[in-house]
Order: structure tokens, then sequence, then C-alpha cells
């Protein structure tokens, strides 16, 4: 599994790192809104931007058409989806800490270490983060660069058509929807105080996380390359 | 030469696309020697390829390399395997060596110093770009990768297409070099047939995805021949005993496998024959009498 990280590093690493550098361009300057960014917003944009990181190397392999060099090499394909949700893992958290120190260390930045650095704000970007590979990973083994556009584009059109119906039909279910995730959220929270809270939403990114890799595996054994 | 142990065995494979279908192609490759695989553009000899790698799912058959499914013992298989891609596909980020680099780690028989040496041989530049190498340069780089872990079987896509002929001729006599020892086979895909004249010991055959043969090249060249006569000798009974032929205004010339038949039903004399090369079978077995009439019908 090592192998296939380093090799998934060494061919994208540069970029990896402009990703890393352009996103973080954008965090900076979000971190430096005169009226200040919210934190949780800033750690939402920086789990939404660092989870694309992953998604670039499986992309970039289709992109070259690598996918056949990966897949004659001696490894299963199994040990190659495991490598990058273990490398996405990686990058997932290296980015969130990188995008937090940015915004700690700026010195435009309205948001300091000790706002950016608390386990629940870290926990909200990771969870973004996994939620978004989670959901674009298994996609992208069985389509590629494809896959990712599909999702993308999908997601924006079920958005479209949902707020038509929401203005149409002059309901406020979305409202309705939104407040009612966020009471069950909160009762939670209530119920279980914030380490209890924190652990569970650990355990339910984890569960999410797995399922996502069982996915991909399978998707990617049916993959003709 | 080597023992006559498969080291490839290919039964009833198939594999079914949408407008194509690799249909129950069986053949075997023993240890040691050298097999072209020839077709048209479109035959199935990269699904073929494909299939062997299990980068291409099987929809029916078996293959076994080194005696080992090539399904559940992939890692085994993959581990003593060469390849050439028909395209390369290397990242063009990276230099010929940091690219040779990241391959290495994967082949615990890795020859560095065996590497460098061909990597010289074939005039590579260890720190040019593979993205700044023409297409022949990355198929040298390919070969040179595939030739530096002591593969057991060499599989190559088309790798003298994009090669200059001198290149071409010095990569034919490095294979042949290679299987001298016993211990390496080489299946090679190509649409070159005069490369397989030079070198191959066994021609595999696919037209449409279907396999017209697999037999020693000697066989082939034993077997097939090409005859010229008149028009008026393509009777119906005669036609249909070629296997391709392709009409002119003032004859015509067939392949055909079935000469003492044909010597039996037509006039002494009445025709020319000639020992068929393997490009001439693979021309005219892409042709059936009536496609050889409707090809003479545009030409003229």
């Amino acid at each position: 599994m090592l192998k296939v990280m380093m090799k998934d590093l060494i061919m994208n690493r540069t970029a990896l790192v402009a990703n890393l550098f352009i996103m973080g361009g954008f965090l900076v300057f979000m971190s430096s809104w005169e009226e200040g960014a919210p934190v949780g917003t800033y750690a939402f944009f920086s789990g939404l931007m660092m989870a694309f990181g992953p998604v670039i190397i499986v992309t970039r392999e289709d992109k070259f058409k690598a996918m056949a060099l990966g897949c004659s090499l001696p490894v299963t394909r199994e040990t190659i989806v495991r490598s990058r949700y273990v490398l996405a893992i990686g990058l997932a958290v290296l980015g969130i800490l990188f995008a937090f120190s940015l915004a700690a260390l700026a010195p435009t930045s309205e948001l300091s270490a000790a706002e950016l650095f608390r386990p629940k704000i870290v926990l909200r970007a990771l969870s973004v983060t996994t939620l978004l590979f989670a959901l674009l990973l298994p996609f992208t083994f069985r389509f590629g660069a494809f896959g990712l556009i599909l999702v993308l584009a999908t997601s924006q059109v079920l958005g479209i058509v949902a707020l038509t119906m929401v203005k149409l039909t002059r309901s406020s279910v979305d409202k309705r929807f939104v407040d009612s995730i966020g009471r069950a959220v909160g009762s939670l929270y209530a119920r279980l105080g914030p380490v209890g809270f924190d652990l569970l939403l650990a355990a339910f990114l984890a569960a999410v996380l797995l399922a996502s890799y069982g996915l991909s595996v399978w998707a990617f054994k049916w993959r003709d390359l | 030469m080597g023992s006559v142990e498969p080291v490839l065995d290919v039964r009833n494979v198939t594999k079914v696309y949408e407008g194509f279908t690799l249909r129950d192609v069986s053949f075997s490759l023993p240890q040691g020697y050298i097999m072209g695989l020839i077709g048209h553009n479109g035959a199935g000899k990269t699904t073929l390829l494909s299939l062997i790698l299990n980068l291409v799912r099987l929809d029916a058959g078996e293959i076994s390399v080194f005696g080992l499914d090539h399904r559940r013992e992939e890692v085994a298989v993959r581990s003593r395997i060469g390849v050439v891609h028909e395209v390369p596909t290397f990242f063009s980020s990276l230099s010929v060596e940091r690219a040779a680099a990241v391959v290495a780690r994967f082949y615990p028989t890795w020859d560095e110093a065996g590497f460098r040496e061909v990597v010289g041989e074939f005039g590579l530049a260890p720190n040019k770009k593979l993205g700044r190498l023409s297409q022949g340069m990355r198929t040298r780089f390919a070969l040179a990768v595939a030739l530096s872990h002591r593969a057991e079987l060499l599989l190559l896509d088309e790798p003298s297409s994009g090669l200059d002929p001198a290149f071409r001729r010095d990569l034919l006599e490095r294979l042949s070099g290679i299987i001298e020892g016993g211990r390496t086979s080489v299946l090679f895909s190509t649409h070159i047939t005069s490369d397989l004249d030079r070198i191959a010991d066994f021609v595999t055959f696919l037209r449409q995805g279907r396999l017209v043969f697999s037999t020693t090249r000697e066989e082939v060249l034993e077997r097939w021949f090409l005859v010229k006569g008149a028009p008026d000798l393509l009777s119906e009974a005669t036609s249909s005993l070629f296997a391709g032929v392709v009409t002119g205004e003032y004859g015509f010339t067939g392949l055909t496998e079935k000469l003492p038949e044909l010597r039996s039903q037509v006039a002494e004399g009445s025709m020319i024959v000639e020992r068929a090369t393997l490009e001439d079978v693979v021309f005219y077995t892409g042709r059936s009498g009536k496609e050889g009439m409707k090809l003479h019908g545009h030409s003229s």
C-alpha cells in the first residue's frame, strides 16, 4: 500500500501543491474579510476545498490514461483503492491544518489560532472534507474524471429543481427540512454533551468512510481499463 | 530452446463490448518462445492483452499465466510480467529516471544497473521529462522499464509502431536475445507482419474478434498459398476454396490453404502458385470473394 501511496504522491506532487496554494490563497482572502468570516464558515470552506486533493489523484490518472499503468503493476485493485483512501485522509488532515495555520498566521487574518484549533472546529472541517470525498471517490473510481463532473452536475441540477419546486409551490419545505436537521443535531448535542457528540460524529464519519470505501472497491473492480 | 510448458494458456476467452465481441479465443505460448499477435486494427489484439493483464474483465473463459489463475493470483502473475502498452501511460511531468524509480519499487527483481545500461543503449536522457519525448522514445522508455525487472513474460502492445526502422530492427534482435536463455517468453501484437518474419516462433491471428489460427510461423508459411489466375477460374466451386480473393480487371489473386483440392479442379498451368507471406495471409484473409469484387469495383 505504501508503494502505491508513494507513486501517487510523486506523480501528483505538483498538482497537489498547486491545489493547496490556490485554495490557500482564497482561504487567506476569506479570513481577511473586514467584517470577519465566522470561524464555522471558514472551517466549512476549508473542508470543502481540501476534499478536492484526493480527487485530483484519480482524475489526473484518468487524464493521463495512467490507470492502465497502475493496474498493470503487481498490486490488487483493492490495494489501490485502500491506499487512495488512506492518502485521502492524510491529505485532508494536512490540508485542514495548512488552511487553519494560514488563517492563524496571515497578518491580514481576522481569525486567531485559539478560535480555529478547537476540536469542534477541526472536526467540523474534517466532517465536510470526509463527507465530500466519501461521496466523490466511488464515482471517480468507476467513471474517472467524468464521475466528478457527474456528481457535481447532478448536485447542481437537483439543487435547481428543489429550489424551483419550492418557489413554484411557495412552500417552506426547504426551510423546514433544514430546521428539522438543525433541531435533531441540537437535541443530540444537548443529550450527549460536547465530547459524546464529537465521538458520535467521528463514529458516523468512520462509518461513512467505510461504506464509501466498500462501494469504491466494488465499483473499481467492475471497471474495464 | 526452452521447455514446452505453456507460460500462457488462454482458453475459450470471450469479451463482449457494445459493437464488438472477442469470441472463444484459445491459444497457448510455451516458455522461451516469441508469439506474434496479428490482425487488422480493431481485431481484438489490445483487448486480448488487457484481458491477460486483468485490466478488462473476462465474460467467459480462463487465462492462466505461469500456471496461475490471472485473476486470483494477479499480484504473483503481474510481478513476473513486463508490459508495454500501446499508448505509453506514464505521467508526462516526470523525468525518465524518476518515472522508473516510481515503478522500480514494485519489483523486488528490479535491476537498476541493467536499467541504466538499457537507457543508455536506447539513447534516453535520464533527466529528460517524459512529456518531451517523442512517441517512439516513450515506447523505448516503456520497453526499458519492462526489460529491467527480469520479467519472465513480456506483453508488448504494438511496440514497434512509432519506432524508426533501425531501432525497430534493434528491438527485434533484442527480443530474440532475451528468449535465448529459455526463461523469458514474449507475446507482442503488431500489424507490421515483417517484424514477425524476423523473430516470431508462433503466430496468432485474430480477425474481427475471432481466432483465425494460432500456430507456428513455419506452419503458416507452409500451409498458405497465394494463387493468381484469370477471372474465369473463379467458379462457385473454386471460390469456396479461397480464404480471401481480390479480383482485378485481368485476373484475381486469392489465398488458399486447400491447394490440392484447387489443383484438382483447374487445368494444369492455368494458375500461378506462390508461398504466401504473413502479410499476404493477414491481407487476404480479411477479404471474402465478395468483398474482393467490391474492392475491385471501387478501385476500377
